[in-house]
């Protein structure tokens, strides 16, 4: 059961609806280092990560208005964070395409061509292990909507009801989703190590 | 129970939500199928290998740059037409600034010695700072973005009652400009905007000598002083010599300030939330031993 925001959290919410900007940068900061990590998780960079987080507490704030008292404003925010997530996945999907033919020239026996890579390092994201960097790599490797869901429940640690919150999905579609997510996750680990 | 049943409710298995009847089935196909076993174990550890991914700290400011966006929203939306519509007018003025610049550059007609002239009258009256830190050298500026030359006008008056000397540069220049001052004469110094061309600021440097005193001075002139900014900002300046910092509030608040005296080894931070350029730098300087003066036309930090 709900009991929505705690006292301070529903002031703050309050301030901010008036149009306080002081209150709602009071929840920028408690939420920041949560909604910010669930980004990088989500998106495997960090400069992409701190975009959307950014976009995510701007859009909470232009719709503050709508938010309902009785549910949790942590559980709201990951809700917003998934969505700008999804939104510029859709935005990006056919933006990053590198054309090869026109650094071909003709007369050249031999071509070369430099491809950035434009997943950020090991450094980058504070990994340390190889057993992190592989995890990692697996994780990015699965559909976006498996990878949200076990970012939500396995790092975020969500439960199965704000899950359901998070994404709008019946509680059996989470579930189930979660299941392949779950095998999906372990197949390519398995995979990954039986290869190395 | 077979292999498919089993990958279909693995994770009510794992977490320990089937129903009675079917754990005890699961339980038993685990305890004769090893490779599900293996999953099993597999899923189980990836929670914790999943919450040990190390967390990366939030970008410096991160939260400082949110509260800036949406300030700098909320002044757009309350923006009125007409300022707007003003500047629409700043746009097409800036427009023909750098037709004028592409002009000049063709066809040069302004010679560096020209630059600083004698006795040449000016058209807008600086108001000096407050008695206690009025320096003894006046300024006024004036832009000059619709004249053939775009320059901005700096009239350098000497008020206290002995002659004295002045060396000026001029940010984006090498070189520097020499002239003696003669009391309450205005001597005019011409800054081409060409020099400029990558700045949001013009800054010029004096070091002047008047009877057996040296100071030395820095004004900051934002170079379109008419685009409208948020008053109240935030963001965050890491740890900058006083003069840089106040140069970075100068182009973000669109604000003219100067500095007289000040000790250049020391270093502030400059973040403010939702502060007026006025309470950044106050908040900022305090405890360096400078002080801040407003006044109509800017801000005024003096060393002594």
């Amino acid at each position: 059961m709900r009991s929505g925001p705690p006292p301070d959290e529903r002031s703050l919410i309050e301030r901010s609806c008036k149009g306080d900007v002081h209150a709602y940068d009071v929840l920028v900061r408690r939420y920041e280092r949560i909604m910010y990590q669930l980004a990088v998780r989500l998106t495997g960079n960090t400069d992409d990560a701190a975009d959307i987080a950014q976009e995510a507490f701007i859009r909470g704030w232009n719709h503050i208005k709508a938010f309902r008292r009785e549910a949790m404003f942590s559980t709201w925010m990951h809700r917003i964070v998934v969505n700008v997530f999804l939104d510029h996945r859709k935005k990006n999907r056919n933006k990053k395409h590198i054309s090869l033919e026109q650094s071909i020239d003709a007369n050249q026996e031999a071509t070369t061509m430099d491809i950035p890579d434009t997943a950020a390092g090991p450094e980058a994201l504070a990994l340390e292990t190889e057993q992190q960097v592989e995890l990692h790599n697996a994780l990015m490797e699965l559909p976006e909507a498996q990878r949200t869901l076990m970012v939500l429940f396995h790092i975020q640690e969500k439960t199965y009801e704000e899950l359901v919150e998070i994404t709008g999905l019946p509680l059996g579609t989470v579930k189930s989703r979660l299941n392949r997510a779950r095998l999906a996750l372990r197949e390519r680990l398995s995979k990954r190590n039986a290869e190395s | 129970m077979d292999c498919t049943t089993w990958r279909e409710c693995a994770s009510d298995h794992i977490d320990g939500t089937l129903p009675a009847k079917l754990a005890r089935e699961a339980d038993a196909h685990i305890q004769l199928c090893p490779e599900c076993a293996a999953d099993m174990e597999g899923i189980r550890s990836l929670s914790a290998e999943l919450s040990s991914l190390p967390a990366p700290d939030v970008p410096l400011y991160f939260s400082d740059n949110i509260l800036s966006k949406i300030e700098a929203q909320q002044s757009a939306a309350k923006e009125p037409w007409w300022r707007a519509a003003r500047l629409g007018i700043t746009t097409a003025l800036a427009g023909a600034t750098v037709a004028s610049f592409v002009w000049m550059q063709v066809n040069p007609v302004v010679d560096a010695p020209n630059r600083v002239r004698a006795g040449a009258g000016g058209t807008r009256r600086a108001t000096l700072p407050v008695a206690e830190v009025a320096p003894k050298l006046s300024s006024r500026w004036m832009l000059r973005a619709d004249a053939a030359t775009p320059t901005y006008d700096v009239e350098l008056t000497l008020l206290s009652k002995s002659s004295g000397t002045a060396k000026c540069t001029i940010s984006g220049d090498p070189h520097s400009y020499r002239f003696t001052l003669a009391p309450g004469v205005a001597n005019h110094f011409r800054i081409p905007l060409t020099l400029l061309a990558n700045d949001s600021v013009a800054s010029l440097n004096t070091v002047w000598t008047s009877g057996d005193t040296t100071h030395k001075r820095i004004e900051h002139h934002p170079l379109s002083p008419d685009t409208p900014t948020p008053r109240r900002q935030s963001f965050g300046i890491r740890d900058l010599p006083i003069a840089d910092a106040a140069r970075e509030v100068s182009s973000r608040y669109n604000i003219p300030i100067t500095l007289q005296d000040i000790p250049e080894t020391t270093r502030i931070r400059v973040s403010p939330i939702h502060a007026t350029a006025e309470e950044a730098l106050s908040a900022a300087l305090s405890g360096t031993g400078c002080t801040l003066v407003t006044t109509p036309d800017g801000l005024y930090i003096s060393g002594k």
